[in-house]
């Protein structure tokens, strides 16, 4: 025992043994490396070890140089100063980017496309909408960064789904659901069929078919609503160009006839902006939208070019 | 016998690796091994998970690798390669080692990441470089040579000494450099409070399991 070789002159050997391999070895490398490792279980060992972090080394140096790419963008989420919310993530967050950079998908303002993804899953895509995926052999992820997109899940039992969107974290079970992450309105999810288990904050739920869930302030509980199957199927008629609302505020609603891009509606006056509407209107029209909401509300409306302004009328005297 | 396959690989790094800090920790908290009696295990662990003809029904990757652990030093203690008074005396302690990943350790996951890049950063440049070159831009050897006009010998030299320099800051729980506190450091032997509790199905585990929640 007195020669048995260190950890560390095993660790020198097996470092370059790992070069080595990395740029292939030769038949007599090939012989020489079996011979080594049958001397000593450590050396297998080491070498595995050292393959591990040469692997390793790869995503910590993609993360180094992608900093602003926001599926491992680690300075985001620890601002968000969620140590739960980290930790649940971390399993996800520790993928690498093993298929290269070709993982985005988007759509343009006004535009809605349907994509087949190599699962064979389908993701629809709303106008404006901005998603990155990233599936390897243990995970299929898919950050959506902004916009509004629906998830018919292929399933692999192997492989879950997960779709990151803001603070939240879904995991698809078998099933379709569509996701809104638009910049201004709360952060939703409704589940068609299957379910889909939800992570935010730290805590996780699971939602099932016909259920809604809407994100709100920061730390306050999210609010989980049961939807009729018609109110389910309008709240996801936006991929068949129709936008339907049950209750949301007339600000929201704005904000997401806007990423149609057939005009902007300015709501001058914040009482109006936060009324309540609800109904189903062609997503390419936000005239005749406007115009509606106008009559129905008592609102005025003055169309100048692509802008549409929504004002209250003034009280009478 | 063979070099682990790449797949084994890329299951070592990223269901082993992040949890090798809490596991030295652990091992150094047992009977007060010292550094090289740790880093023996340690290799002896990823031989054991680098030789099993199959890793895909370990449903808890970390628990099984505490498991191994264990169980070489338990031989060691037989075989009194490893031997100390102490070490018959606390065989107690094993009963108390933390199987269930605990948030801290998660977010380790992580933190390794951050400590590898760093690490990367500290390279000597040439190293670096090459390292870079070859992981970030995908170039493979040759081409990271034609590219720095070194020598294909020379640029192999660099991603050894590269590897090797991320072993040691690795492996020693960062001791070649400075160790982030967020990373859920402990007293060492003590164990971690378990948010969860996944069942590796062995009674050894739930044994474990169920002292942790005394």
């Amino acid at each position: 025992m007195h020669d048995r070789e260190t950890a560390e002159t095993i660790d020198d050997a097996a470092s370059e043994w790992a070069a080595r391999i990395d740029r292939g070895l030769s038949g007599t490398e090939q012989e020489a490396l079996d011979a080594w490792l049958a001397v000593d279980t450590r050396r297998i060992g080491a070498l595995a070890r050292a393959r591990a972090l040469w692997v390793h080394a790869e995503r910590a140096a993609r993360v180094e140089s992608e900093p602003r790419q926001g599926l491992l963008n680690r300075r985001r989420l620890l601002a968000g100063g969620a140590t739960a919310l980290a930790a649940t993530l971390a399993g996800v967050l520790v993928v690498p980017r093993l298929l290269g950079d070709n993982g985005e998908l988007a759509s343009a303002i006004g535009e809605t496309r349907r994509v087949t993804l190599e699962d064979g899953s389908a993701v629809t895509l709303g106008p404006g909408t901005r998603l990155r995926r990233s599936f390897d052999t243990a995970r299929r992820l898919i950050e959506l960064v902004s916009g509004e997109a629906f998830f018919e899940v292929a399933q692999d039992a192997r492989r879950p789904f997960v779709v990151i969107a803001g603070q939240m974290t879904m995991r698809a079970i078998e099933s379709a659901f569509g996701v809104r992450a638009i910049e201004g309105v709360p952060l939703s999810v409704i589940v068609s069929t299957g379910k889909v288990s939800i992570g935010a904050g730290g805590a996780a739920r699971v939602l099932e078919a016909n259920m809604r869930l809407d994100a709100s302030a920061p730390g306050a509980a999210a609010r989980v609503t049961r939807l009729e199957p018609d109110a389910l199927q309008r709240s996801l008629a936006w991929r068949e160009g129709m936008l339907a609302f049950e209750g949301d505020t007339l600000a929201s609603v704005a904000k997401q006839f806007d990423r149609y891009g057939a005009a902007r509606i300015v709501i001058a006056d914040p009482v109006l902006a936060r009324e309540p509407i609800t109904g189903s209107f062609a997503a390419n029209d936000p005239r005749g939208f406007a115009r509606a909401i106008a009559a129905s509300l008592g609102a005025r409306v003055a169309i100048e070019g692509d802008t549409i302004r929504l004002s209250r009328k003034p009280a009478a005297k | 016998m063979s070099a682990p396959s790449d797949d084994r690989s890329l299951w070592l790094a990223t269901r082993i690796l992040p949890h090798e800090p809490a596991l030295r920790r652990w091992l150094h908290g047992l009977s007060a091994l010292d550094d090289a009696d740790v880093d023996d295990l340690v290799q002896e662990t990823y031989a054991v998970l680098a030789t099993r003809a199959s890793v895909a029904e370990i449903a808890d990757p970390r628990a099984y690798a505490f498991q191994v652990a264990r169980s070489l030093f338990l031989q060691g203690v037989r075989r009194a390669k490893i031997v100390s008074i102490q070490a018959v005396a606390d065989l107690a302690e094993l009963d108390t080692a933390d199987d269930a990943p605990s948030p801290f350790d998660q977010a380790a996951g992580r933190e390794d990441l951050r400590r590898l890049a760093a690490a990367i950063e500290a390279m000597p440049p040439q190293t670096r470089r090459a390292f870079q070159l070859r992981r970030v831009e995908g170039l493979s050897q040759r081409e990271v040579a034609a590219a720095t006009q070194l020598s294909e010998s020379t640029v192999e030299k660099h991603i050894g000494r590269g590897i090797r320099i991320l072993m040691a800051q690795f492996g020693r729980g960062g001791k070649a450099g400075p160790r982030a506190s967020t990373s859920g450091e402990r007293v060492p032997g003590t164990p971690e409070p378990n948010e969860t509790n996944q069942k590796n199905a062995t009674p050894d585990a739930r044994s474990r399991d169920s002292r942790n929640y005394r």
